[in-house]
């Protein structure tokens, strides 16, 4: 099985080897065509057009920049005159118009040293002018036209740094885009502008935009295909020969994001949990940034949203209605504002609506972030992948795979343990003695390692149904209408009746 | 030709209307000074672009975008260093020596001086230096002064200082037009993408800028637009019928250059993953095309620029234009009557939605209808519902 560090690569695209990267950059080809292309033909006397390159977060973006800078490297007339510059991720930090151009010249001296030494020194001598945001440009110009150079600026989320700067910022960023011929912006966003809420002048229009789309089912045998190694690629041809409906659910549970679909398929192929860990890792990443997005909404659109995410399967108008005690029309009205900043997705079901967050990577941070411990609707994502993914008999396998390699003490990460373990319990379909033997190795396991966790472990359906036996015996029906609505809450047995084991 | 749909197009990427230069080198050739009329990204910015790369010859020609400049007092900056750039200086010393020996000796004085201070460490006054060269040089060659995004500049000062200041401005502007020492050697052009004339007009200062020669920049006429399409499909490799151009450019209606390019462009990226053209592509190019926000959404922020209640007639009108396609004029008034609002105000909204390029009346004076059912179709399905 692979390591946890080269398994992390296939997530972060920047950390991969050239080689490997280029080899792996099998689907978006036209994507990338169309943007270098445009690139090769460009007249770069005159101002270009500028791009933005959209999608959700593991939609491709990040992948996109990095192939056009090694393309253009190695392009022999482009890279004669044309220096990609590639910001960092933290870099869209960045709140000024000028600490960007800073930005630009700090990269153009450490990396093209011989042709910039001390441009960033030559910069800063005007720091103390009045209108040193305009001189810092102008110099910069300047430097490059007397080089005979131009730049292929590549900034991840520009959307950031673009909503940050100031309205009079924003005028000297159009003014420059309208009128310089000094450089190409190829920026990535997650969000549409339209999500910012209060834009006024429309300066993305010199930005073409290219959207990402979801991966098909080709794309995405072939990301699969060639992410993994010789055995992985094995798993894959067998799946696609034998099942393919799998990966077609796959894909459509995490809309063809590919970095999603990567991340959960190798959740099932792997069963050490590292690739649950990376997912554990990536969603901390993304956290600052969903949380800006939420923090963003106005409170009644983060109520609707709270209680779609928390359900994690589509909800009708009527539902959500109920759940936030709203009226119906009023919650129309919002859904329509919801679905035009992109943070839902409707589907018609005969004339109702049914809405579904958009972005099912967010949905899954929603979950392990806000669900609640000892609740369902915490794995309630994973329960719905095990279940398409699986047969009830393989489940069945699973767990019982599963909770040898606990019983055998496997280095396993515990909030996996945790996770997975509950989430096949609540899938339903294993025996009655499968889970109670599945739950009460998780706690053995848990226990000495992790308190806090082993004390989250739901009973097992065994142990309730004892419970229930004890409270009938000693003739407390009341108690047992409590505990049968409670487990009726979670729903955790779909498969299993309870009442049968009720005498 | 490249396809471009946003920024100003340039060069080759410029499809040439040689009747619309000959009208405006009579108007310079007369004397007279020029605005540039045109509703949003009809292409202004790209003329103007046209006139510096082509008027080189026989005038000195400058381009300066000042809708970053928020004070008076930049502004004049803005055009001073513009002039003192050093590119533009090298472009005048072999075809107008003496405005180039000027700005260099100019250039000179200031070199030492960080700030851009004289002597006595005074501020410059930027106007009065500014007029002072425009008086003083004697060139050879007539100097044409391009201000885009001028009735921006105007707008941020109205925002930022004061509506005095901005009249100041213009009256200032339309001093220096009337002095014939500057005028016998110097054009000015204004444009900008929120019309100059209602910006002005709202801070009753129209009689500033009425001895303008204004010019429309009219929409490509069908023959234009059809050779602009087969040509622009031509050069980018996409193989497509004539009649498929007419499909295409009946989606439009109205040819402004941008919408046959935005077009044009989401049929390239269809004919990439599919190389072929037939209506139903085009019909998903126009789909794809009006899901792009950026490209129609100031239609809809242009409206803020009227006051509340008329913001509200504004959008009511064209929801219900939108929505039934042509509306009498007399279904327009009874809106009058249900937003209270003045008759005469609203006479001036539907006069700034047709002069802005939302509809027209043109072919029976009481019906009214969108320009293109591009915006039609964008604005009932974005605004309208
Ligand atoms: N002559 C032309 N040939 C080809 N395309 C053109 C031409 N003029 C304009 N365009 C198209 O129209 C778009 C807008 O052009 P331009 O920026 O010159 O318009 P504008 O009137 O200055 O707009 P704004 O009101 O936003 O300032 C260009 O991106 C291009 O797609
Ligand atoms: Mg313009």
């Amino acid at each position: 099985m692979s390591q946890t560090n080269t398994a992390r690569y296939k997530y972060t695209p920047d950390e991969m080897s050239q080689e490997a990267f280029l080899e792996r950059f099998v689907v978006r080809q036209e994507v990338f065509e169309e943007i270098f292309e445009e690139l090769v033909e460009a007249d770069y006397s005159v101002p270009n057009q500028h791009y933005i390159i959209i999608g959700q977060r593991g939609q491709g973006k990040t992948t996109l920049l990095r192939k056009l800078k090694i393309e253009v490297e190695k392009d022999k007339k482009l890279s004669k005159f044309l220096l990609p510059v590639k910001f960092s991720e933290e870099q869209y930090r960045v709140r000024q118009l000028c600490r960007f151009w800073e930005e630009v010249a700090d990269y153009l001296q450490v990396h093209y040293e011989e042709i910039f030494d001390g441009i960033l020194e030559g910069m800063e001598v005007h720091i103390d002018d009045d209108n040193y945001p305009v001189k810092c440009f102008s110099y910069l110009e300047k430097q490059l036209k007397k080089k005979k150079k131009k730049l292929l600026i590549l900034v991840d989320n520009i959307d950031e740094f673009l909503a940050k700067i100031k309205p009079e910022e924003q005028h000297q960023l159009r003014e420059i885009l309208l009128t310089s011929s000094s450089f190409i912006i190829v920026g990535g966003s997650t969000k549409m502008f339209e999500q910012q809420y209060d834009y006024s002048k429309p300066f993305y229009e010199f930005f073409k935009i290219i959207r990402l789309e979801e991966l098909s089912f080709d794309e995405s045998v072939a990301l699969l295909r060639v992410l993994g190694d010789e055995e992985q690629s094995k798993k894959i041809d067998y799946i696609v020969e034998h099942t393919p409906q799998r990966i077609e659910t796959l894909r459509r549970v995490t809309g063809g994001v590919p970095r999603t679909m990567v991340m959960l398929f190798d959740i099932f192929i792997e069963d050490n949990g590292n690739a649950f860990d990376d997912l554990m890792k990536i969603l901390d990443e993304v956290t600052p940034l969903y949380k800006d997005r939420m923090d963003d909404l106005p409170p009644v659109l983060q109520e609707i949203v709270d209680t779609i995410a928390l359900n994690w399967d589509g909800m009708s108008t009527k539902e959500i209605a109920k759940k936030t005690r709203m009226e119906s029309k009023a919650v129309s009205a919002q859904m329509k504002q919801l679905e035009k900043y992109q943070i839902v997705d409707s589907d018609a079901v005969g004339k109702n609506k049914i809405y579904i967050i958009k972005e099912r990577f967010f949905n899954i941070w929603y979950l392990m972030r806000f669900g609640r411990k000892k609740d369902r609707t915490r794995v309630e994502w994973l329960v719905k992948f095990l279940l398409s993914w699986y047969s009830p008999k393989e489940l069945e396998e699973k767990a019982k795979s599963f909770r040898s390699r606990l019983v055998h003490g496997d280095k396993l990460d515990v909030n996996y343990v945790y996770t997975m373990g509950e989430a096949l319990s609540y899938t339903g379909c294993l025996g009655l003695e499968v889970e109670h033997d599945l739950k009460q190795s998780m706690r053995a396991f848990l226990s000495p390692t992790n308190a806090e966790y082993a004390k989250h472990i739901t009973k097992s359906d065994k142990e309730l149904i004892e419970k229930a036996n004890i409270l009938y015996i000693k003739k407390e029906f009341k108690k047992i209408l409590t505990l049968h609505l409670s487990v009726l809450k979670d729903l955790r047995l779909p498969c299993v009746e309870i009442s049968q084991f009720l005498r | 030709m490249a396809i471009i749909a946003g920024q100003a197009v340039r060069g080759e990427n410029f499809w040439d209307r040689p009747y619309l230069m000959e009208d405006i080198t009579d108007i310079i050739e007369s004397g007279g000074h020029i605005l540039l009329v045109a509703p949003r990204r009809v292409g202004k910015t790209s003329l103007m672009y046209k006139i510096l790369d082509t008027m080189g010859e026989e005038y000195v020609v400058i381009y300066i975008n000042t809708e970053a400049e928020h004070s008076v007092e930049a502004f004049w900056e803005k055009l001073f260093h513009e002039l003192m750039d050093d590119e533009f200086i090298g472009t005048l010393s072999n075809k107008a020596n003496n405005l180039w020996t000027k700005l260099k000796s100019i250039r000179l004085s200031e070199a030492g001086t960080k700030g851009i201070k004289f002597g006595d460490s005074e501020p410059i006054d930027y106007a009065k230096a500014f007029l002072d060269l425009l008086k003083s040089v004697d060139t050879d060659k007539k100097l044409i002064i391009m201000l885009d995004e001028f009735s921006q500049t105007i707008e941020n000062i109205i925002q930022r200082e004061s509506i005095e200041k901005a009249e100041q401005l213009l009256k200032v502007h339309r001093e220096i037009r009337q002095n014939h020492k500057v005028s016998e050697k110097t054009v000015f052009i204004y444009a900008g993408s929120i019309g100059l004339e209602s910006v002005v007009a709202n801070i009753n200062s129209s009689k500033h800028i009425n001895d303008l020669a204004s010019i429309a920049v009219p929409p490509f006429e069908a023959e234009d637009a059809k050779a602009f399409a087969k040509d622009l499909c031509d050069k980018n490799g996409i193989a497509i019928e004539e009649s498929d151009i007419v499909y295409m450019l009946g989606k439009i209606e109205w040819y402004i250059p941008f919408y046959i390019q935005l077009l044009a462009q989401e049929v390239k990226r269809l004919y990439r993953r599919n190389p072929e053209v037939n209506e139903s592509v085009i019909d998903r190019a126009v789909e794809n095309a009006l899901s792009n926000r950026k490209d129609f959404i100031h239609w809809e922020e242009r409206l803020n620029t009227f006051s509340k209640k008329g913001r509200v007639y504004a959008k009511e009108v064209l929801s219900l234009i939108s929505t039934k396609k042509s509306v009498e004029s007399k279904e327009l008034s009874n809106l009058v009557v249900k937003h209270k609002i003045k008759e005469a105000e609203a006479k001036e909204i539907i006069h700034a939605l047709k002069y802005d390029g939302y509809i027209n009346n043109s072919g029976d004076a009481r019906i009214y209808r969108f320009n293109s059912p591009l915006l039609r179709i964008w604005w009932y399905n974005n605004v309208a519902n």
